[in-house]
């Protein structure tokens, strides 16, 4: 059985912000990333039967000016956060989590 | 769902898919997981999760195989995360990176240990290796791969080194295959072509940098120069044979600039004066060959004539790409147009002549000198090919 991440739109404590934009298949998942190329950083999965290029799932991430300034913290910030969001649903007995990223993030546009 | 985690030097943490695994591949300083069964000597763009590691503790292969699966064994029947860590099994293991690897994700590149920033610019690496970084400036934190061989990716060990991605040097810090500190060298060159040095009737031997294409047809028009002969030579490739270099300097030279110039079709009023400079660096500038060396040009050298404050570009595909679709300021045909432009030079593929290196047409003639940062010394003026990437290749002085 497929497990999901729920991709939030907003940090968590943001008000009226709970707002699934995407979700992260983990069956299929074998690696994600954040690209830093140019000045909207983006968030890709990379699957089973998509793994090249620019990934399955393309998610722009928008930064605040303070991490705008430092694309490497906002990376790892981002990939710390989503780690942990990956380790609760491994324990979990639940199907799904939501995953909200970090303060000073917020997800942009999501393709695939 | 089963995930095994690891930690790079990077302090990222990636969790590893345990459920469709086909093959593990173990070396001295890799482990690849292969999520299917086509190309398992390959690496970049397959499904290939590759953990790359400096082996610190000296453990062999066969042992770093016995703890990986021992691992392995591990991490599918526990329920904490904890206990699937690659980091935690494996302590002798400095992991540096783990994840797929992409081609589009990363620059090809030559490294060379380097004591100091002055040893690094004045270095020419050879020693290839990837870098993590697709743009720019590699950041701090950007992975450095060494790529000795075709599928062959080892950490690089701690130190300092001068870095070389196409036509940038840089010195580096290196901690865990990453960069910790990175310095851009400034922009070594080794010969300044200035053809406002030129003057109709009077050529400037030193500054007889000029450029032509192997289409004979290209050049006519420029400048207005209506009443050229053709630039004598043998019939098809008069700009590849030899005959074309007894022809520079002469009445029926229709080389750009210098031949236009010193034939009195370029003067103060269509741009001499202000025409941009070309300059090249040599592969080494110790040895005098025009193989590999790169092709840079300048918009700003005429204004102080000293090549240090200039700024120069590559002269390649990106500086037709940025907009350049002529040769510069001052190289504005007057009735509107030039032919040839800067894409006939090096991006025309229709007239390319080598298509596995997406040569085109572009010829460059260069002048006897001497590098003004190495010792290489060219005596002859040579024909050379121009690339799309601003390298130059198959030099001849028809000796």
């Amino acid at each position: 059985m497929n497990k999901y991440i729920l991709i939030n739109q907003e940090a968590k404590g943001v008000l009226n912000a709970d707002k699934v934009v995407g979700l992260i298949g983990t069956h299929d998942l074998i690696d994600y990333d954040v690209e830093l190329v140019g000045s909207i950083p983006s968030f890709r999965t990379y699957l089973l039967d998509d793994f090249s290029g620019t990934g399955a799932l393309n998610v722009n991430l928008v930064l605040s000016s303070e991490l705008a300034n430092d694309q490497g913290k906002a990376k790892k910030l981002f990939l710390d956060y989503l780690v942990k969001a990956f380790e609760e649903l491994s324990i979990s007995s639940t199907s799904t989590v939501t995953f909200y990223p970090p303060k000073g993030i917020s997800i942009g546009t999501v393709s695939g | 769902m089963n995930f095994g985690y690891v930690k790079d030097t990077a302090g990222i943490t990636k969790p590893i898919n345990l459920d469709d695994i086909k093959i593990i591949n173990v070396t001295g300083d890799s482990i690849t997981i292969r999520y299917n069964l086509n190309g398992t000597t390959n690496i970049v763009d397959e499904l290939a999760f590759f953990i790359s590691f400096n082996n610190t503790g000296g453990i062999s292969t066969s042992q770093i195989e016995s703890q990986f699966y021992k691992w392995l064994e591990n991490a599918l029947i526990s329920t904490s995360p904890l206990k699937a860590s690659l980091n935690s099994a494996m302590p002798q293991l400095e992991i540096v990176t783990a994840g797929l690897i992409n081609a589009v994700g990363y620059r090809d590149a030559t490294f060379l240990a380097a004591v100091d920033e002055n040893a690094a610019c004045a270095a020419s690496p050879t020693a290839t290796c990837i870098v993590e970084s697709e743009v720019g400036v590699p950041p701090v934190g950007t992975l450095v791969l060494a790529n000795p061989s075709t599928n062959d990716y080892e950490p690089i060990a701690d130190g300092t080194y001068a870095l070389n991605i196409l036509t940038s040097k840089y010195f580096i810090s290196l901690i865990g295959s990453r960069i910790v500190q990175i310095t851009v060298c400034p922009l070594s060159l080794d010969f300044v072509f200035d053809p406002n040095q030129q003057a109709s009737g009077t050529p400037s031997d030193s500054n007889y940098f000029s450029l032509a294409t192997t289409n004979n047809g290209f050049f006519l028009n420029y400048y207005g120069a209506f009443a050229m002969s053709p630039f004598t030579g043998d019939a098809g490739d008069v700009f590849m044979g030899c005959t074309s270099l007894s022809s520079l300097k002469g009445s029926n030279d229709r080389t750009w600039p210098c031949g236009y110039i010193v034939n009195g079709f370029l003067d103060a009023a269509k741009g001499l004066g202000q025409l941009p400079a070309f300059a090249i660096q040599l592969a080494d500038p110790n040895v005098a060959s025009w193989n590999g060396a790169k092709l840079f040009v300048s918009d700003d050298y005429y204004v102080t004539g000293d090549y240090t404050q200039a700024t120069w570009v590559s002269f390649n595909e990106d500086y037709w790409l940025q907009g350049f679709s002529n040769f510069g300021n001052g190289t504005q045909f007057p009735a509107g147009g030039i032919t040839p432009g800067v894409s006939s030079l090096i991006i025309s593929a229709s007239i390319a002549s080598d298509s596995s290196t997406l040569q085109p047409a572009g010829r460059v003639f260069t002048p006897a000198g001497t590098s003004i940062s190495g010792n290489a010394v060219f005596g002859a003026t040579q024909y050379v090919t121009l690339t799309k990437t601003g390298d130059l290749k198959s030099s001849s002085n028809c000796t």
